[in-house]
């Protein structure tokens, strides 16, 4: 396969074969050349095969191998012209994302209470295989059809959440109708927990600010304590995703449609198993964002329990909340003309840009925050959406994998990990310590890099970069 | 390495079902399996004499990425049936059923009591721990992907590479 460098940051797999569109992936060198080790660019290849796919397979700087897509993928295919959708180019995790709370709080305030916060925090955020949601099973045929409007009349979160988070925290379409028995049975009971893998809840302080606009806007100030979470949409997510696989493959034939990669298994967006794959995942979304917004009131109430405050007094509000595994229909210009089109975004963050009417009028003047959280121990930054974003308006979502976990696991075992964390100023509650060595910060690739790549490449431009202090682990 | 699937436990030897019947010994367990690498996920392969081993070594395989099973003792039970146009994708079925209803029971199955394969159809008595008693050996996996799948003819009977999502 050909690569080639077309623009800083920014290279070409020339068509070739059953490529519909070239190939594009936005990294620097050092990146690409991670990339080049192992099946990732075969990956953006076989996606250029997808029918009614536009402009480009890209993928974006923390790109590495998946499954069927590249981890850091986004392909847009044309929904009126036969454009497909694939389950496969929005992960099981269906909605896994992130999001942000900055607080009145400062690095100096969670030093004074470092060990009540991490043990409040240890203590109310469920993780790992263990059920011990937050949300009663009772709240979940609301929480898919309204998301985290839902959970917020519940009585979970403060209002003007919805405002900051990604489609109001609620994809359209919402009907718990169109979810499997057994997806509800194996998520049912999840609502409001963490996960395990790379999935965690940190504390995290501002340590650099780069555009002060922005950051104001957001509510960020050097110095200011903030809590991130990563989670998706559980058992629910994964089990819609295996289910709508198996129907999606079967019916590949009756459309003529032949892909490179079972895993890849698609139909036309305008097919009956297309609007019901689209509908079980924006039903799964609404699970995921609601998770999000259920953890994020627990991880509130835990600081200011730590505190012996009441939770208004923590300041925690929401920066925002963005999903980076999801396939939506969006509208963009193509080819000089305004087209309908299916973004799937595989480990990629949508990122709106300055004056966009999807984003709420405090946020319209400087773009959308971009979340890309570092490795565990690393930092994190938030970045901010840019005009003339060359990719479908997305930008990357984390550091990318650089280590098998089995590599990882011979490196060094889980405890020194944790002691190396601890050392750092890193306090940590792990599900379990034996995991920790799997996602340590040497398996994953350098998040500033990555960063430094959405910048170059103009895919979203820094405003602040946020150091780990504590993290909890599934 | 490969860890090697023992023939039998208990001096019982595994047997296949037709129509819930008993209907004979096969030798469906002399499979093994290794764990490979991959960026991002976790991949086995898998060795088996038959299909119904692979079915065999790869549930072990599965459950054993996420637990310690050295001293599991299986004493839970579930009939689990799939249906399938393909090998490969009774195959990824198969793992993909025993992972769902194992977060349903919060049940580890990760001993294949009986299996049958027939035509397009793979129908199987799993038995297993409770996920609670187990000790962690790895990540809890999210699901079966088809990605790469192939299931080949090799020296010792058949071979199959599987990706999980974790």
């Amino acid at each position: 396969m050909e690569l080639r460098q077309v623009d800083p940051g920014v290279w070409e797999i020339p068509r070739e074969g059953a490529m519909r569109v070239p190939g594009r992936v936005f990294a620097t060198e050092d990146l690409i050349a991670a990339a080049r080790d192992d099946q990732a660019l075969r990956q953006v290849v076989n996606v250029a095969t997808l029918p009614g796919i536009v402009v480009a397979s890209m993928a974006m700087p923390d790109i590495h191998w998946g499954y069927g897509f590249p981890i850091g993928g986004v392909a847009a295919t044309d929904v009126e012209a036969g454009g497909v959708i694939s389950p496969g180019g929005v992960g099981f995790d269906i909605c896994c994302g992130v999001r942000l709370l900055t607080s009145a709080l400062t690095a100096e305030d969670f030093e004074r209470h470092r060990t009540a916060i991490m043990d409040q925090l240890d203590r109310a955020i469920p993780r790992g295989l263990g059920e011990g949601a937050i949300a009663g099973k009772a709240l979940l045929a609301d929480v898919l059809e309204r998301g985290a409007e839902a959970a917020l009349d519940a009585g979970f979160g403060t209002p003007g959440d919805l405002e900051r988070c990604e489609e109001r925290g609620r994809s359209p379409g919402g009907d718990p109708g169109v979810i499997s028995e057994l997806a509800l049975r194996r998520g049912g009971r999840q609502l409001g927990s963490l996960g395990a893998g790379n999935h965690f809840l940190e504390v995290q302080i501002v340590d650099s600010v780069h555009d002060e606009t922005a950051a104001e806007a957001f509510g960020l100030a050097e110095g200011t304590m903030c809590v991130m979470i990563h989670c998706g949409s559980r058992g629910l997510g994964h089990q819609t995703c295996t289910d709508h696989l198996k129907v999606l493959g079967a019916a590949m034939a009756r459309h003529g449609i032949d892909v490179p990669d079972r895993q890849l298994a698609c139909v036309p967006v305008r097919s009956p198993e297309g609007e019901r794959y689209l509908s079980a995942m924006n039903t799964s979304a609404n699970f995921a964002w609601a998770n999000r917004h259920i953890l994020a009131h627990a991880a509130r109430e835990a600081v200011a329990k730590a505190l012996g405050v009441d939770p208004e007094a923590t300041g925690m509000k929401l920066v925002y909340d963005v999903a980076h595994n999801l396939a939506k229909l969006e509208r963009h210009v193509v080819d000089g003309a305004e087209r309908l089109v299916c973004v799937h975004r595989k480990g990629a963050t949508r990122a709106l840009p300055p004056g966009h009417p999807d984003l709420p009028a405090d946020l319209r003047p400087v773009g959308q925050p971009v979340l890309i959280p570092g490795s565990m121990g690393t930092a994190s930054w938030v970045l901010a959406g840019q005009p003339d974003n060359p990719a479908f308006r997305s930008a990357a979502h984390g550091a990318g994998r650089l280590m098998s976990r089995k590599r990882a696991l011979k490196v060094s075992p889980g405890r020194e990990v944790r002691d190396e964390l601890e050392a750092r100023g890193i306090s940590v509650r792990p599900g379990s310590t034996k995991l920790l060595s799997e996602e340590a910060p040497y398996a994953y690739k350098d998040v500033d890099a990555v960063v430094e790549t959405c910048r170059l490449a103009g895919l979203a431009r820094p405003v602040a970069r946020l150091r780990p202090v504590g993290v909890v682990k599934g | 390495m490969m860890v090697p699937i023992e023939a039998s436990r208990s001096g019982r030897g595994r047997r296949t079902l037709a129509r819930g019947r008993r209907v004979g010994h096969t030798a469906v367990m002399d499979g093994r399996f290794e764990v490979l690498d991959h960026t991002a996920d976790t991949a086995v392969r898998v060795e088996a004499p038959s299909m119904e081993g692979l079915l065999v070594v790869s549930a072990r395989a599965m459950f054993s990425l996420m637990f310690d099973l050295a001293s599991a003792r299986p004493v839970s039970s579930r009939t689990v049936r799939v249906e399938a146009p393909t090998s490969e994708e009774l195959l990824v079925d198969w793992l993909s059923s025993l992972l769902s209803w194992s977060e349903i029971d919060r049940v580890a199955y990760f001993d294949v009591a009986a299996v049958e394969v027939s035509g397009t159809e793979a129908r199987g008595e799993v038995r297993g721990a409770p996920v609670d008693s187990l000790a962690v050996a790895g990540p809890p996996i999210k699901a079966v992907t088809y990605h790469g799948l192939q299931i080949r003819h090799a020296a010792s009977g058949w071979e199959a590479t599987i990706v999980f999502d974790v």
